[in-house]
């Protein structure tokens, strides 16, 4: 059959099953259009036919002979960026790059039948678009800014034509902005485009999925289709006959148990004797194509004998449950208990002049990030195994690998491509890893395993969904004398990071505020679904959801505004808190100030007429964990930049880009010090063959470790070109800069030398120009058992006000304005911070109003991207993103996190926002249309008008371990 | 959630152990992909192969993913494609409109000529992707939602003989109208505002041609060849062409949707509404809910409750209308209940009815207007 793709002509077979998503990546080799549902639902496959957008992954390929294909390749066929992808670039619309080839097509569509389209008209062309990263608003601006340019320029639009793109270096920047820039840098705080953006926009960037090898095999996981039952049998023998199956295995062939912690290696790559959840890999199978290793499944033979499933955490707790693991101390499907108690509660509480309890749920959710998970593993005659991995982690992957498949360390290759987004979700070790490594091994293949999006949701390890009852004592000013949380978390399966997030349920309530008494009760059950693990703020949205929402009612009770009563709580800067944080810089004040003069909250609360409202919260959140999750005592992150001939700078560094710029953000420090231009460095990055050790891409670690790392690095290097300067200028090393390809002295510019100059002096000097650099974060940890979660070399700061619109005939809210105050400490590139929080505050608007599993005896039920809902670029509100710089004195140029923190107010601002607005209580997320109406018809029989747990199951907690306050305490 | 089962704690509803049956999700099963060369080709070759074994191909959005969802029921091994027959058109006849089956519904979204009610309703099919993809037939006959059905619960339409979602979770895809075996909603936008335009169908079977209402095309849940199904069309038949009738003067109409987000939704409840109005009296009305009901729901109540009442309507009169819209419901109890879907559906009707007098009203929940 004959294609016309991009104006040039194909010609193929095709099977009748095929979809033209296949054709185009496995036999054509256009691998820019991705695939994140199957199903037509995220609409990352959208390409042009006839000029229209369409689903390549439901088109046939046989049906579209007649028509002209377009897809992200034909944009800028000779390497000039088409406007529309230029203007992408620009606005920082492309975080993960997964979604855009499609966002592209769909813009590109537009633009092609409709001139300077309104913001109404761009969102709903975008509609079909799933972008689970940037919060869209950028992606709108950068339609609206393509479509305006196509005005001025009559830019060419069709596809696979060259135009006259113009590559403007440097990148253009508005005057306003560069006017704010700030003078001391010249990087540093600049919007430039990210690193590797290029690539993304134009389909050349390879993620997992894309690669392939000769001789490639396919992998296919067979999962069990029962939530709770043992194995009875598997048979194999008529899957192993069907030609070109080349291995299947099962729990035999990897026994050896793994976890991502330590203390709760609780899982297999396979299911052992009896499986735990629904979708749990029990066989896997290797074939010379997709279409036989899937009909191979299919003539696998397992039989199952059912067992009770436990489906929730009241039927976990129940001693007439079955129990999920029989060994070990779990045997009561407990997996873990915290109970800490810090000043004297029960004295606190005497003390308080008015005291509540409430109780909230929190759902569970998963991640959704567009790019399903992906491994490809090849290993050698050399016995050296390597491994593509869409990991967050490759040094704990490399390490796992070692330890399930008895490898040493250096026959371990993890090299991670292209990330297409992880939030969490591509941070823990995941079966298709193991298993495609263990058929490698045993084919002598390269195999590859992609998960569908079906699978995405059973490996899942999102959100906890948490149950909590929270009892706060106040004075009668609204200072908290004493805070009580209990918390129930449902884990799932398995144990994941599930340890480290019943600590962080309890751990930062007292970052945000000075609560000085404060007892945490926390308890992870397990259960016959998915296991649930990190996701963005890592058990910490739901505390805060309870917290935020609880001292809102309080303030109504005690007749205190809302900001007020929060003011009078808020941490001071440099201080310790009851449970042994450290706090240092806190630009929290700044944060409140600077959202309620931009939302004009004061003025708006309790006037914006009735269904509208104004909510308000504060949060706080980690700059990377200050314990590693293995106990060791070597850095947290270890980089190296190199310097070559001919002036230009490498940085090797294992922190892994997935999509939230860590690239850029490294790249950019080391350009800062070193005085070069952004294009002068590049970066290897997630290696671990190449580059030394970070520990990965999580806990909002990056920016401040192996920023700080790279810092060092790079300083360390500069120190032997400052060396040569020095003498060759006659200053000391002390006062010279360098800056825009020179070295100088600070007080007069004309005395210094040009770097290349510099860097050939050195290099005859002192050879190879290498520096070295790592972090290590100061010891932190508290002194009792349990003090090691929570502890973060600087905490970032939030505050959000959120203003909504409710429907009260049905139900809907509306969210139409976010303002979002961050303090990052420093802000190394306002482009990728603004993103960081837009998509934060979308993903919290998914979890308040939207996201949701639903299970029918521990099947999920809505596995897939239509079911689960996630934010459109309809639902998107206005976001009033606001960058407060703290200048942290240990972060690399004063900078903190904003990867994760920006999202924790947002769910509670909102909630509170719907209480301005109708007076009701919706004390469970996600805040659907249901319970708002639920709520309103209640409060019209004269009830409170609350929906929300109303009861919290009798448990038993171990007793609290006291902790004495620090003495410092203050 | 778990059903009937999380932390708001209830009794456990259904069968257990009814999962163990359910494949993956993959790529596309292996078929055969035929050319229909006609209308009465095609129906030659689907007789031939089989109620099992044959389906009609389209536009293919609902026909691939349901069978990459790999339902048991729905995977035949022989797709007749009619895409490639003359089925695609919109002609104006006799004051009304033809439009053929194979239509893209974004065809008639962008008509301008086409009553209000019904461009404005394939304006809120999907995405805009599916809308390009999708015809205007497969939206009017296309699977129901139910996530039981999808997820390949053996229930009446997949061969069993329970509807898990009267029992179960029934807050999206089942009706609150009252039923008998399958509870799950009509899910298309199409037909209800075609059943307020007194549309006809025009259905061609080995036997030859007839013509039927909207209300007989879909008039519920009946069984078919042996399918559980909600509409008349077997699996041998092809339904061809609408037919719109010429609109009485002064007839104005709208369109309204509620659904969770501003795209990609199936309806939580659809108002399409038609006034016929002579001098400033409305002489008839139609009212017709979707997603509410295993069929278009035609709201007889406030059809008449319109009538003779004057335009613009007042706020009292569209409020009268909307809680007559919504007569004789029957919300499930059962399960996790959808009560609220009636409030819904009566707020729908209001919204409908007051973006006629007030133009430019979005006629989808539409978070971005202000």
């Amino acid at each position: 059959m004959r294609f016309k793709i991009n104006g040039r002509t194909y010609r193929t077979n095709v099977r009748p099953n095929q979809t033209l998503l296949e054709l185009l990546r496995e036999d054509l080799g256009l691998t820019g259009t991705k695939h994140g549902c199957e199903l037509g639902e995220c609409g990352a496959c959208t390409v042009l036919i006839g000029g229209k957008p369409r689903l390549s992954c439901l088109t046939l390929a046989s049906e579209v002979r007649s028509f002209e294909i377009g897809t992200v390749e034909g944009l800028a066929p000779d390497c000039k960026l088409h406007v529309l992808q230029q203007a992408f670039a620009e606005t920082g619309a492309v975080q993960c790059g997964y979604c855009t080839p499609g966002m592209l097509m769909s813009g590109l569509a537009l633009l092609q039948t409709t001139s300077n389209p309104s913001e109404r008209e761009i969102r709903e062309a975008l509609s079909g678009n799933i972008c689970r990263c940037s919060g869209y608003n950028k992606i709108i601006e950068a339609v609206r800014l393509a479509s305006l340019r196509k005005e001025s320029t009559q830019h060419h639009l069709q596809i696979g034509e060259s135009h006259s793109g113009q590559r403007s270096a440097p990148w253009s920047m508005d005057e306003e902005r560069e006017h704010r820039m700030p003078k001391e840098f010249s990087v540093i705080g600049r919007p430039i485009p990210k690193v590797g953006v290029e690539s993304k926009l134009t389909g050349q960037a390879k993620y997992t999925d894309d690669l392939s090898f000769p001789n490639m095999l396919y992998g296919k996981i067979l999962r069990s289709t029962h939530s709770h039952a043992k194995i009875v049998s598997i048979s194999k023998d008529r899957a192993m006959s069907l030609d070109g199956v080349r291995a299947i295995i099962t729990a035999e062939d990897l026994p050896i148990k793994y976890g991502i912690m330590p203390t709760s290696e609780d899982e297999r790559a396979f299911a052992l004797r009896k499986v735990r959840y629904f979708g749990e890999p029990v066989a896997a199978v290797a074939a010379d194509s997709p279409d036989i290793a899937q009909k191979a499944l299919e003539y696998i033979d397992v039989k199952y004998e059912p067992l009770q499933s436990v489906n929730s955490i009241e039927e976990a707790l129940s001693k007439n449950s079955a129990s999920i693991h029989e060994d070990g101390e779990c045997s009561n499907n407990i997996h873990k208990t915290v109970s800490l108690e810090f000043g004297d509660v029960e004295q606190g509480f005497k003390e308080a002049d008015y005291t509540r309890e409430d109780t909230f749920f929190y759902e569970g959710s998963n991640h959704v990030a567009l790019e399903e998970h992906s491994a490809i593993a090849s290993y050698g005659a050399d016995g050296k195994l390597t491994e593509w991995s869409s990991t967050q982690v490759p040094h704990y992957l490399q390490r796992t690998l070692c330890k399930v498949l008895g490898l040493q360390a250096s026959k371990v290759r993890v090299i991670v491509p292209e990330v297409g987004g992880g939030f969490g979700g591509k941070s823990d070790i995941f079966s298709h890893e193991l298993v495609a490594a263990k058929l490698s091994m045993l084919c002598s293949q390269p195999v590859k395993i992609t998960c569908t999006r079906e699978e995405v949701f059973y490996l899942h390890r999102g959100r906890h969904p948490t149950l909590m009852r929270l009892k706060t004592g106040f004075k009668g000013d609204g200072r908290i004398s004493a805070l009580h949380l209990k918390a129930l978390l449902d884990g799932g399966a398995y144990g994941s990071y599930g340890v480290a997030t019943t600590y962080y349920v309890g751990a930062l309530q007292t970052a945000t505020y000075k609560i000085p008494n404060y007892k945490y009760e926390g308890l992870r059950v397990y259960t016959n679904k998915p296991p649930c693990g990190p996701k963005r703020g890592h058990g910490t949205p739901q505390p805060r959801f309870a917290i935020e929402c609880q001292i809102d009612k309080a303030s109504e009770d005690l007749g205190i505004d809302p900001v007020e009563i929060r003011r009078r709580n808020l941490v001071n800067p440099f201080s310790t808190s009851v449970n042994y944080l450290r706090i240092t810089s806190c630009g929290l004040q700044e944060c409140i100030e600077k959202v309620l003069s931009a939302s004009e909250f004061q003025k708006k609360r309790g006037h914006l007429g009735q269904g509208n409202g104004i909510g308000f919260a504060v949060s706080s959140y980690i700059s990377g964990a200050g314990l590693p999750i293995f106990w060791n005592n070597m850095p947290h992150s270890s980089a190296e930049v190199r310097i070559d001939r001919d002036g230009k700078a490498t940085v090797y560094s294992m922190a892994t880009d997935i999509g939230q710029g860590s690239d850029s953000v490294l790249s950019f420090i080391v350009a800062e010090a070193l005085g070069l231009d952004v294009s002068d460095v590049s970066i290897v990055s997630a290696d671990t063959d190449l580059t030394p050790v970070d520990l990965g891409s999580y806990s909002s670690r990056v920016t401040f470790m192996a920023g700080n790392a790279v810092l060092e690095a790079a300083k360390n290097v500069r120190e032997l070109l400052f060396e040569v300067a020095s003498r060759e200028i006659g200053v000391p090393q002390s006062d010279l800069v360098s800056r825009e390809g020179r070295i100088y002295f600070r007080d007069d510019p004309s005395k210094g030398i040009d770097w290349t100059q510099a860097v050939r002096k050195a290099e005859s000097q002192f050879g190879a120009l290498v520096g070295t650099g790592s972090y290590k974060p100061p010891n932190l940890a508290g002194p009792y058992k349990g003090s090691g979660v929570g502890p973060s070399p600087a905490y970032s700061f939030s505050a959000c006000v959120a203003e909504v619109r409710c429907n009260s005939s049905t139900g809907h809210v509306e969210v139409k304005n976010v303002w979002l105050a961050h303090d990052l400490g420093r802000s190394i590139n306002p482009l990728l911070a603004e993103g960081q929080i837009e998509g934060s505050v979308v993903m919290a608007l998914g979890e308040a109003l939207m996201e949701e599993h639903t299970f029918k005896d521990g099947m999920h039920k809505s596995p897939s991207m239509l079911g689960y809902k996630t934010p459109t670029p309809l639902e998107v509100p206005e976001i009033h993103p606001i960058i407060v710089e703290s200048i942290d004195p240990e972060g690399p140029f004063g900078a903190k996190e904003v990867g994760q923190g920006p999202l924790l107010p947002v769910v509670p601002a909102i909630a509170n926002a719907i209480h301005d607005a109708l007076g009701i209580r919706i004390d469970q997320v996600p805040i659907t249309p249901n319970k708002i109406l639920t709520a309103l018809t209640d409060k019209l029989k004269g009830g409170t008008g609350r929906v929300g747990p109303n009861s919290f199951p009798q448990v038993e907690f171990k007793e609290a371990l006291k902790v004495d306050p620090p003495k410092i305490f203050s | 959630m778990d059903e009937g089962q999380g932390h708001a704690a209830g009794p456990t509803v259904g069968e257990k152990n009814i999962v163990g049956r359910r494949k993956m999700r993959t790529e596309v099963s292996k078929f055969a992909l035929i050319q229909a060369t006609s209308v009465g080709d095609a129906i030659a070759k689907l007789s031939s192969y089989g109620v099992d074994n044959s389906a009609v191909i389209s536009g293919g959005t609902d026909v691939i993913s349901r069978n990459k969802e790999r339902i048991a029921t729905m995977m035949p091994q022989y797709l007749i494609d009619i895409s490639g027959l003359p089925l695609n058109y919109i002609t104006p006849s006799s004051g009304g409109f033809k439009i053929g089956a194979t239509t893209p519904v974004i065809d008639v979204a962008n008509n301008t000529s086409v009553p209000a009610v019904l461009s404005q309703a394939a304006n809120a099919v999907a995405t805009p992707q599916i809308q390009s993809m999708g015809t205007v037939a497969g939206d009017v006959l296309q699977e129901v939602w139910c996530e039981y059905v999808r997820n390949d619960f053996p229930c009446w339409r997949n061969g069993g003989n329970v509807c898990y979602g009267a029992i179960g979770d029934n807050r999206y895809y089942h009706s609150i109208f009252g039923g008998r075996l399958c509870y799950a909603n009509h899910a298309g936008d199409l037909a209800p505002a075609l059943t307020a335009l007194n549309a006809t169908a025009t259905i061609q079977s080995q036997t030859g041609t007839s013509t039927v209402s909207m209300e007989d095309l879909i008039p519920g849940i009946n069984v078919i060849s042996g399918r559980v199904k909600e509409n008349i069309v077997a699996w041998n038949e092809i339904l061809t062409e609408f037919q719109i009738p010429a609109p009485a003067s002064g007839s104005v109409s709208a369109f309204y949707k509620v659904r969770d987000r501003g795209t990609w939704d199936f309806a939580l409840a659809s108002a399409s509404v038609v006034l016929n109005v002579s001098g400033s009296t409305i002489s008839s009305a139609r009212v017709v809910l979707g997603g509410v009901d295993v069929k278009p729901h035609i709201a007889t109540s406030a059809q008449s409750y319109l009538a003779g009442k004057s335009v613009p309507l007042s706020e009292a009169d569209i409020a009268g209308a909307a809680a007559a819209a919504v007569d004789g419901a029957q919300p499930l109890t059962t399960g996790t209940g959808n009560s609220y879907r009636v409030t819904i559906a009566s707020g729908a009707v209001s919204k409908a009815l007051r973006s006629i007098y007030t133009p430019n009203q979005p006629t989808v929940y539409a978070p971005l207007s202000s």
